[in-house]
């Protein structure tokens, strides 16, 4: 009798113990007006000692490898800001990649021998040919995939008159060897300016609020948070954070909070606000990427 | 990141319902919520079990509440520990990691509220009238995953981090329960009067339970025996209306059903909480059930949450509907009270002396009442404080279910009692049943005299005269002894007479007659006292005479002239034992003696002394005599009444 009573009660003690599940939990969906500060993080460089991913960055603003595309059509206004001041750029570019010769080194393909079937210009501005450069990983030396289409004006001594407008169009002309000319434009965003409020230091209470102009708020726009390598200035694009164009945003702390001083003193910000354009006739051997962007990038010393 | 949103705390809902203030004792069922004050009809241990599940996509059960309840004379606590009320909220945070171009991964955030345990304390002031508090303890936790940056080793990468926030709270509230009459009884109590809260981060600050203070008033109507409706409103212009029944089927079923509307909820009516219980003198088994009637989704709008936020942890705009089981056991470790005292009536007070009047005479009378259905066996006591150290019983008496009865209590007074102050003391008065430990006790003044006091009737001076009577055998033993000769040339039929005549002439030599010493009839000497005190009135000296008598062998009776216009007098008169015929032996004059059947019926002579004379004997005699003839015969005292011979014996 009294085992019986001692198996009851231990039956009873395991379906309470057992037959215990947390309530169900209320999920809750973000709306539209709640997610002002939504934003997408995603690493860029994901091994600080190769330099590769530095490669080009500091000057045009773009992080992404572009030897996906078959053609590319790129226009850019650039500003750079730093303690010595702020530094304005334009720059059009135009990369006609033959993919079918892949370049490789060492078995890694760095991509495909380029070809020039004509003449482009931008606004009016007839492009020079220079060479393509790859920084190839963790090697000083640049390998030429071949030329491409080139336009700057900036702080280097040769300096072409082409200047990019901002919320405007740019007149992209292209008169192949063979066949009629290309016309078209290629439209331009609102310049950005931003501007860096630090608050509180590294690892205490640091913020890092980051505002721009002319915000459009149905647009994305894009912020590379790079650091500077104290020893050569050059830029490791760490991070790329995909944000609404609303004007202000608070940069995720830890972020920041986790760049190694020791080795980056500076903090390198750009603002990207792009308008792009993909096409794809006929498979990714004849597609067309065609991107115009505001750049601004501002550099400071590592909070 | 976060929104402003409006959340206050628990407040009258309980998932069982609303049972009103009046409950069959092995239910159990209301809860802290919508009994604050923790009313109770528990008499020892209660304790309850509610278990069930919650209805979402799927069914979630767990131990909503393990409750224990102790009562201590009029105090009752109560500890409550409820792992299953709590609500979470999860969402998906703004930021997301970008892994590669397909490939998302976000960060999550939860909010959960628990209410954890809870403490209550009622005291119960009167049947009628009780109240208690509520000690509450809540744990909100704020869990944010957020975007966490890892270099190491030179490889950077993304993950999320969980930053927990968590903010222990406490409710202290007050409540009371007047019960008015059998029909109607209210409640009112406190919401959130005080609550004590950790310190918590200011971006936390707008997520927390609300504090907001209300008062809960609830009201208990009987419509019919065991049928009750009941209203449960908050101002914060919520409420709850329920109707129970108890007593259905061999008057061991309930069923109750509660509507609620909550200010936060829709549609008006919010939702329904139908129960059906069983019970009896042990347990008490009750299944009951939340039915919301509006949709409950498991996915729900953050703009709405963040706009309405939620009111209570269980009951909420987010809650699933639920069916629980509580059972609830009653442990009585204390035996059931089956009477109780309406009042008891102390009609005498205490004369020490006359100890023998109680023992046939009550002195006090009580007033029981019999709350069994079953008609039982009362055990009366009492105990006077100074008097007696025990309980003294008095006679069994057997009262009629529900019936009342008038129950005499009796006194015993120790015959070592020597108290000799008059003055108020306290009779403790107890009933008891089947029980070692009496059902009920009451306590009531009563006026204890001192041992010399006397109620003023003659009749009770024998209590007086018996008192000291080893002293007065030995006093008079020695007397006669110092007149052996003279006594031994008497006749044996005159010994009676010689020897009181011996006697009175004695101490008659060392007595003075004074007044009673408080100038009144109610202060009488013991025969020792007045022989040592040498002096004493009229009841001292009859008392001393009658004892030296009676302790000899010698009849006496008292004769009470009553106070009329004159004040009231004793004399003592004894039985010579003489016969009628035999009287010339003593006296020539036929007025100097009184004929009296003895206890066989045969005419004896008595002879009355004043003993107040303290003369001699003979004067005394003609004195008595003549106050006898005049006032008793006379003038016809004995047939009027105003005279009367009290027997000692």
């Amino acid at each position: 009798m009294k085992k019986q009573y001692f198996y009851k009660y231990y039956l009873l003690a395991g379906l309470l113990i057992y037959g215990c599940n947390k309530p169900a939990p209320t999920e809750l969906i973000q709306d539209s007006q709640t997610t002002d500060d939504a934003a997408q993080v995603e690493v860029i460089t994901k091994n600080i000692n190769d330099q590769s991913y530095s490669n080009g960055y500091d000057s045009t603003g773009v992080a992404d490898s572009l030897i996906g595309h078959a053609n590319i059509i790129y226009v850019s206004g650039i500003k750079i800001t730093s303690k010595e001041g702020t530094l304005n750029t334009s720059l059009a570019e135009a990369i006609f990649f033959d993919k079918s010769k892949p370049v490789k080194v060492g078995g890694l393909l760095i991509g495909y021998r380029t070809i020039t079937p004509g003449i482009i210009q931008f606004n009016t501005h007839r492009a020079r040919l220079i060479p393509l450069r790859v920084r190839i990983r963790n090697s000083t030396a640049d390998t030429s995939l071949g030329l491409m289409y080139y336009l700057y004006s900036g702080k280097r001594m040769l300096v072409d008159p082409f200047q990019y407008e901002y919320n405007s169009n740019i007149d992209f002309q292209f008169n192949p060897l063979i066949g009629s000319n290309v016309n078209f434009k290629i439209p331009t965003p609102p310049e950005i300016t931003g501007n860096i409020i630090v608050e509180g230091k590294r690892n205490n209470n640091l913020k890092v609020i980051l505002e721009w102009s002319h915000p459009v708020p149905e647009l994305q726009i894009e912020i590379i948070i790079g650091a500077v390598v104290r020893t050569n200035r050059n830029i490791f694009p760490l991070y790329r954070v995909k944000t609404k164009d609303d004007g202000k945003f608070l940069i995720p702390v830890n972020l920041i909070n986790q760049i190694p001083t020791d080795r980056f003193n500076k903090i390198a910000i750009t603002l990207i606000r792009k308008y792009e354009k993909y096409e794809n006739n006929g498979g990714n051997r004849n597609d067309i990427y065609i991107l115009s962007q505001s750049v601004h990038t501002i550099i400071i010393d590592s909070p | 990141m976060f929104y402003s949103i409006t959340i206050t705390a628990q407040s009258s809902f309980g998932l069982s319902g609303y049972w009103g203030t009046v409950q069959k004792q092995t239910l159990l069922l209301n809860s802290m919520e919508n009994n604050i004050s923790n009313y109770s009809y528990i008499k020892d241990w209660g304790i309850s079990i509610t278990y069930g599940g919650e209805f979402s996509n799927s069914v979630a059960s767990n131990l909503y509440s393990l409750k224990l309840s102790k009562t201590i004379g009029n105090n009752t606590i109560t500890a409550r520990y409820t792992p299953a009320y709590q609500k979470e909220f999860t969402f998906s945070n703004s930021t997301s990691i970008l892994l590669d171009s397909t490939t998302n991964q976000s960060l999550n955030s939860s909010f959960t509220y628990k209410e954890l345990f809870g403490l209550g304390y009622s005291y119960k002031f009167s049947n009628d009238f009780s109240a208690g508090l509520t000690l509450r303890f809540f744990n909100q936790e704020f869990n944010q995953e957020i975007l966490n940056s890892v270099i190491k080793d030179s490889s950077v990468y993304l993950d999320g981090a969980n930053d927990i926030e968590k903010i222990n709270s406490t409710k202290f509230d007050i409540g009371a329960n007047y019960l008015l009459n059998d029909n109607v009884s209210f409640s009112l109590s406190s919401i959130n009067l005080f609550t004590f809260e950790d310190n918590s981060p200011p971006d936390i600050e707008a997520y927390k339970l609300r504090n907001d203070k209300a008062a809960l008033i609830g009201i208990t109507y009987s419509l019919i025996v065991n049928f009750d409706l009941n209203l449960l409103y908050e101002t914060t212009n919520s409420f709850q209306v329920s109707s129970n029944f108890q007593g259905i089927l061999f008057n061991e079923l309930g069923l109750s059903i509660s509507a609620f509307h909550d200010k936060y909820e829709s549609p008006f009516i919010a939702g329904i909480v139908p129960s059906i219980s069983y019970f009896n003198k042990i347990f008490g088994v009750t299944i009951s059930g939340v039915k919301y009637f509006s949709n409950r989704n498991t996915k729900s709008s953050f703009l709405d949450f963040e706009e309405n936020g939620i009111h209570n942890i269980i009951n909420n705009r987010y809650s699933f509907d639920k069916a629980v089981l509580t059972f609830s056991l009653v442990l009585n470790t204390k035996p059931e009270r089956e009477v109780e005292f309406l009042g008891v009536n102390v009609v005498q007070s205490i004369y020490p002396t006359l100890s023998e009047n109680y023992i046939n005479k009550p002195f006090a009378i009580g007033k029981i009442v019999n709350l069994t259905d079953k008609t039982i066996t009362v055990r009366p006591a009492c105990r006077i404080e100074k008097i007696n150290k025990e309980k003294i019983q008095s006679p069994l008496v057997k009262i009629g279910p529900k019936d009342t009865a008038d129950v005499p209590f009796y006194a015993l007074i120790p015959d070592d009692y020597t108290g000799n102050k008059t003055e108020i003391s306290y009779a403790d008065f107890f009933v008891s049943t089947v029980n070692e430990n009496p059902d009920d006790q009451i306590q009531k003044p009563a006026l204890v005299n001192g041992i010399n006091s006397w109620d003023g009737k003659v009749i009770n001076l024998k209590y007086f005269i018996n008192k000291d009577l080893n002293y007065s055998m030995s006093y008079c033993k020695k007397v006669l002894s110092n007149h052996k000769e003279e006594l031994d040339t008497i006749a044996y039929k005159l010994s009676n007479f010689y020897k009181a005549k011996i006697i009175f002439n004695e101490w008659v030599k060392k007595i003075v007659y004074s007044s009673d010493p408080r100038a009144s009839e109610d202060y009488v000497q013991f025969p020792k006292e007045t022989i040592e005190l040498k002096g004493g009135d009229c009841d001292d000296l009859s008392v001393l005479y009658s004892s030296f008598l009676e302790s000899i062998g010698i009849q006496t009776a008292l004769i009470d002239y009553k106070p009329g216009s004159e004040i009231g007098h004793v004399n003592v008169m004894f039985n010579t034992e003489l016969s009628p015929g035999q009287a010339s032996l003593i006296t020539k004059n036929d007025n100097k003696y009184f004929i009296r059947k003895n206890e066989k019926g045969i005419d004896q002579v008595w002879i009355i002394i004043e003993t107040t004379s303290l003369t001699d004997f003979n004067t005394a005699w003609d004195m008595g005599m003549e106050k006898f003839n005049t006032d008793a015969l006379n003038n016809l005292g004995l047939a009027k009444g105003k005279v009367q011979i009290v027997d000692v014996y």
